[in-house]
């Protein structure tokens, strides 16, 4: 409180005449300091995480906040110590997986809602609006009986399965939305040159809806990269059959125990997937989010 | 031609049919071939439409159907192959014994949606607008950076704050020490556990909705604010009538739909495992929500009788606001 006094007397004193200015002068302060402590609280703890996993492995950091020597034992310890590279590359596995299945399907089905006029489409609409907002997750005990009754407890193909049918209905329902907004008049003109629905969905819809596409691809992969429940009761198999999410958990309680600055390595190379896919699918993205938003 | 010759009929053969349509009148043969063709375009979309259908059937609408079956049942670690039918047994317990710890859950759940939901909105607000402003300087630092918590998933996000909480290592604390202050109990203390569970959940969730706030406000059309300036109102009064309003109709939807979605919280387990713990073994810890109340009542109590029971009662809560969404999101898009 006392620094704030301080600094308005100090911005009096640097030859503001007016009030009004003054007043303007102080507005605008304020509106980059809520800014800037905003800023930190968000990037103080990312970077200590970054500091950290360079850091000799101290396990009281009483010593004091920042580690005292500096050392990539940490990262070298994740790959021999632990079965990381297998959980990297499971959850790359059932994400790129359910990203293709979810944008497939999504894009036939919002077709299909969008453009055929068929019997039973409100029903089924409406099963959809319905079936995205049942948390999948809630089931688990009945998931588990149903794919140890299928053989397919243990298989990654199971968990794909599963986030696709996670990510569907909304992704079909946020799809339909923008697909509605694309003139018939294109395909129909494509129908008197002679094209046939399935090319016409591929040459000239698909180009057009590309944003909400992308957002529903980056939608589906981070949903299947972060689910944790459902993996934890299908994937029972070890160490080597988790996913990433899984296996950071075990990091923290398990065999091995905590091992701070080797979860802060963990946690940087494994949040590397999601930020390549974001900042080079950025540009479609925002665009697909806010316009499939206010479209809706 | 009988309805059954026309029934093989070419799309080009069907567009020539309707083109002279015209000319056949008064037969009622038009009603009959677009009852044809809407057959048709049933039969390609159940095509299209039907391994996602087979897919969101096999593992979406049965396991709901023997997670009501279940909870009809003794099923548990104990009778993993011989468990029975025993009616209502179970929501005879939960409504009888655990009533207070059900009540618990519900109220706990309904504040953390609420605060997440309306504080995420809040923050997203201010963000927005103020990010909007071209006078801010540094303008697409800040926005990069609020952008940070949403890339990082989500499950790296809760561990890294499960270690910067602890209270023993924590870096929160260390850094309290420095400065002076004592070691607080973040994640162990119940009350103080729930604050910080929420503060969480809000760190990685506020990026989404001040992205979709942003786009909200270049939509709202430029006149409005031109012709309020005309009539002398304050840049206060202007956010107050005409960017909040505006705002709060566009993102509605959204909200209510995140508030959805908070039922399908599972982020809280994995920083605190429901707990504090509860005093017994079943009840329910300071920040359960009732997703991981579920989970801890199937893999670490083993009662899967039970858990289904539970899941069956947030079905129906979640079923009650999803109609209502339903209603409201009719209304407005009619507006």
């Amino acid at each position: 409180m006392n620094n704030l006094c301080c600094l308005i007397v100090l911005v009096r004193w640097w030859g503001m005449k007016s009030k009004k200015k003054v007043k303007k002068r102080l507005i605008c302060f304020l509106v980059n300091l809520f800014l800037l402590v905003f800023a930190l609280t968000v990037i103080v703890p990312i970077l200590y995480m970054i500091v950290i996993s360079f850091g000799e492995n101290i396990m009281s950091l009483d010593t004091g906040v920042l580690p005292q020597k500096f050392t990539l034992n940490n990262y070298y310890a994740l790959f021999i110590k632990h079965q990381f590279v297998d959980w990297i590359r499971n959850s790359l596995i059932i994400s790129l997986g359910t990203m293709v299945l979810t944008t497939i399907f999504t894009s036939l089905g919002a077709y299909t809602f969008s453009r055929l006029d068929f019997y039973g489409k409100k029903i089924a609409f409406n099963a959809i609006l319905l079936i995205q907002i049942f948390p999948l997750a809630l089931s688990m005990v009945a998931i588990h009986q149903i794919l140890s009754a299928l053989g397919l407890l243990n298989k990654i193909i199971s968990l794909v399965f599963v986030n696709t049918v996670m990510a569907l209905p909304g992704s079909i329902l946020l799809a339909k939305g923008y697909f509605d907004t694309i003139p018939k008049e294109l395909e129909e003109s494509a129908f008197v040159d002679g094209a046939n629905k399935g090319i016409v969905l591929i040459m000239i819809i698909i180009p057009l809806v590309k944003p909400i596409l992308a957002v529903i691809a980056v939608q589906s992969f981070v949903l299947a990269y972060n689910e944790y429940v459902i993996a934890n009761v299908v994937m029972t198999g070890g160490f080597k059959s988790m996913p990433l999410a899984v296996g950071l958990r075990s990091m923290f309680e398990g065999q091995y125990g905590i091992n701070w600055p080797r979860y802060c390595a963990a946690a940087l190379i494994g949040s590397l997937p999601m930020v390549v896919l974001f900042f080079t699918s950025q540009r479609y993205f925002i665009s697909g989010l806010t316009e499939g938003s206010v479209k809706q | 031609m009988s309805p059954s010759l026309r029934f093989g009929l070419e799309d080009v053969e069907m567009a020539w049919y309707e083109q002279h349509i015209k000319y056949i009148q008064g037969t009622g043969t038009e009603k009959i071939t677009e009852r044809r063709k809407k057959f048709k375009e049933t039969l390609k979309a159940f095509l299209i439409l039907s391994p996602a259908m087979v897919l969101i059937f096999i593992f979406y609408v049965i396991p709901i159907i023997q997670n009501i079956l279940l909870s009809f049942t003794n099923y548990s670690v104990m009778r993993m192959y011989n468990y029975e039918f025993i009616g209502f047994e179970n929501y005879r317990y939960i409504f009888g014994e655990g009533i207070t710890g059900l009540s618990k859950l519900v109220v706990w759940t309904f504040i953390f949606a609420i605060s997440v939901v309306i504080i995420s909105f809040c923050i997203a607000t201010v963000l927005a607008v103020i990010l909007n402003n071209n006078n801010i300087k540094l303008r697409a630092i800040y926005r990069t950076i609020f952008i940070i918590p949403w890339v990082i998933p989500s499950v790296i996000t809760l561990l890294m704050w499960r270690g910067l909480l602890n209270t023993n290592y924590g870096f929160i604390n260390n850094l309290l020490e420095v400065v002076g202050f004592g070691k607080v109990p973040w994640l162990t203390h119940p009350v103080i556990a729930k604050i910080s569970v929420i503060f969480i959940i809000i760190w990685y969730s506020f990026p989404y909705f001040t992205v979709v706030a942003l786009g909200m406000l270049q939509a709202i059309p430029r006149q409005l604010y031109e012709s309020a300036e005309i009539d002398g109102s304050s840049k206060l009064r202007n956010f107050m009538c005409i960017t909040l309003p505006h705002l709060l109709k566009g993102m509605m939807p959204i909200l209510i739909m995140a508030f959805i979605m908070q039922f399908n919280q599972f982020g809280i387990y994995i920083v605190t495992n429901g707990g504090p713990a509860g005093e017994r073994l079943g009840d329910p810890g300071a920040t359960d929500l009732l997703l991981t109340y579920v989970y801890n009542m199937a893999f670490r109590v083993f009662r899967y009788d039970l858990a289904a029971a539970y899941s069956v009662i947030i079905f129906i809560f979640v079923a009650i606001f999803a109609l209502a969404n339903m209603k409201i999101s009719e209304k407005f898009f009619n507006d």
